[in-house]
C-alpha cells in the first residue's frame, strides 16, 4: 500500500485482540480499537469495511504478533460504512467547492462529483456512493441542491 | 375526642398519603438535587477562596494541608481535579503554585504529569513506567518551551503532587521505577506477580506456579484482582493464556 498506515503500539499488544474481562479496561479497548479503525479509514480513504476480507487485513489481523480481532458473535450484517466524517462535513466540501469553482446553477451528475476530472485530487473524489447520495439529501433539504431521476443528474 | 375510623378507609387514607408523598418526593428529590449542586458550588468556590486566604498556611503546615485535602474529600472535590479545572491551570498559576510552594517550572511539569497518568490510566491502571513517562512528557514540552527535564526533576514533581492525594507515587517493582497515580495499594501477592512479568512482559499461571509455588487459588485471586485493577490485560489467543502488563510494553501509552 502508497504510504503505510502507522498504527500506534497497542496494536502490537496482543491482548488488543482479546475481549478483555473487566469493564472499565474492555471499554477503553473498544476506544482505541475505534480510535484505530477511523484513522486508518481516513489515512485510506476507505469507506466500507465488508466483514469477510477485513479479518484478512492488517488492520485486524496482525502477521507479527499473529493475533487476529474475534467477533465474539455471529454479526447480523456484513458490511459496514465507516464514516470518519460526517454526512454534513462532506455537504459542506461538496457545497463550497461548486461555490468556488462557480458552477453554482449548472447540471451535473453525480458520477461526475465523485468521479470526474474536474474532482481529482479533492477530499470527496471517490467518495463512497451511499456516503454521497446522503450528503447531497443534506444539500437538498438545506435548500441549495435538487436532484432529477432517469440519468441521475444533480442540479446545484 | 378521637374518633376511631374504619379498616378499610383508614387503609385508603394511607396509600392516598403514600401516592401524595411520592409524588411531592419526586419533585422534592429533584429539587433537592438542583439545590445540591448550587450548594456545591458554593462549598467549591469557598474551597479556593479559604485555599487563597490560608494557602501560605497551608503550604507551609503539613497538619493543615493534611486537613485541607480531607476537606476536599468529605466535600467530594477532588483536589486534582480542582487543579486540572481549566478556571484554574492558567488563570491561577501563581496562586497554585504559591499554594505548592513551588515555582513555575515544576508546576508546570507537575501539571503535564497529572495530564499523561489521567489519559493513559484506561489502559495502564494507574501504574507508567518512570522512563516511559518521561518519553511521553519530553514529546508533550517539545512543542511548547523546550526546557529539559531530567528523571530526577520528574521524581521531585511527584513528591510535590503527593499531598494532593490521589496516590501520586513512585514505587519500585523489581528492577524498574513505577509511577502510581491511583490510591490503590498494591498487595504483595500482586507484586510479585508484577516483578515476576518483568522479565518478558507477561505471566501464565503455569509461570507462576514454578517460580512462586503458589496454588491455584492463591493464583487465581491475585491475577483477579490485577485484572479488575486494570493492570493487566488476558490474552486468550494464547495457549496457556497469557496475563500481560501494559505498564511494562513498551509505547503503549503513544
Amino acid at each position: 500500500m502508497s504510504n503505510s498506515f502507522a498504527f500506534p503500539s497497542i496494536h502490537d499488544f496482543p491482548p488488543f485482540y482479546t475481549f478483555q474481562p473487566t469493564q472499565t479496561t474492555w471499554q477503553n479497548q473498544v476506544a482505541l480499537w475505534s480510535e484505530i479503525i477511523l484513522s486508518y479509514y481516513r489515512h485510506h480513504k476507505l469507506y466500507r469495511l465488508e466483514l469477510s476480507e477485513a479479518l484478512n487485513s492488517e488492520l485486524f489481523y496482525n502477521k507479527g504478533i499473529n493475533r487476529m480481532a474475534e467477533w465474539d458473535s455471529p454479526p447480523k450484517k456484513t458490511t459496514a460504512i465507516i464514516y470518519w466524517r460526517k454526512p454534513e462535513e462532506w455537504a459542506t466540501l461538496i457545497n463550497n467547492w461548486v461555490f468556488e469553482a462557480g458552477m453554482t446553477n449548472s447540471i451535473l451528475t453525480v458520477y461526475e462529483i465523485a468521479h470526474g476530472d474536474t474532482t481529482e485530487g479533492l477530499e470527496f473524489h471517490k467518495l463512497d456512493q451511499i456516503i454521497l447520495m446522503k450528503s447531497l439529501d443534506i444539500l437538498v433539504k438545506k435548500g441549495v441542491a435538487q436532484t432529477f431521476q432517469g440519468t441521475s443528474a444533480d442540479d446545484i | 375526642m378521637r374518633r376511631r375510623v374504619g379498616g378499610v378507609s383508614q387503609i385508603y387514607r394511607l396509600q392516598e398519603a403514600e401516592r401524595q408523598y411520592n409524588k411531592v418526593g419526586n419533585t422534592f428529590a429533584e429539587r433537592n438535587m438542583e439545590q445540591m449542586k448550587a450548594q456545591l458550588q458554593v462549598f467549591k468556590s469557598n474551597l479556593v477562596e479559604f485555599s487563597r486566604k490560608y494557602r501560605k498556611d497551608i503550604s507551609k503546615d503539613p497538619v493543615l494541608r493534611q486537613r485541607f485535602q480531607i476537606m476536599c474529600s468529605t466535600i467530594g472535590v477532588d483536589p486534582l481535579a480542582l487543579l486540572m479545572s481549566k478556571e484554574l491551570k492558567t488563570a491561577n498559576k501563581g496562586f497554585w503554585a504559591e499554594f505548592l510552594g513551588v515555582g513555575d517550572f515544576y508546576y508546570e511539569l507537575g501539571i503535564q504529569i497529572i495530564d499523561v497518568c489521567l489519559s493513559t490510566r484506561g489502559r495502564n491502571g494507574g501504574l507508567v513506567e518512570l522512563g516511559e513517562l518521561k518519553c511521553q512528557l519530553i514529546k508533550m514540552r517539545s512543542e511548547g518551551s523546550a526546557q529539559e527535564i531530567s528523571e530526577d526533576d520528574i521524581t521531585r514533581s511527584i513528591k510535590i503532587l503527593k499531598p494532593l492525594g490521589n496516590g501520586f507515587e513512585i514505587i519500585q517493582i523489581g528492577d524498574h521505577k513505577m509511577v502510581r497515580s491511583v490510591p490503590r495499594e498494591l498487595n504483595k501477592d500482586q507484586t510479585d506477580i508484577l516483578t515476576l512479568a518483568q522479565k518478558r512482559g507477561y505471566v501464565t499461571k503455569d509461570l507462576i506456579t514454578a517460580e512462586l509455588g503458589w496454588e491455584n487459588e492463591r493464583i487465581k485471586d491475585a491475577i483477579d484482582t490485577l485484572l479488575i485493577d486494570g493492570l493487566c490485560w488476558v490474552d486468550e489467543q494464547a495457549n496457556p493464556p497469557e496475563y500481560w502488563v501494559p505498564s511494562f510494553f513498551k509505547g503503549v501509552d503513544d
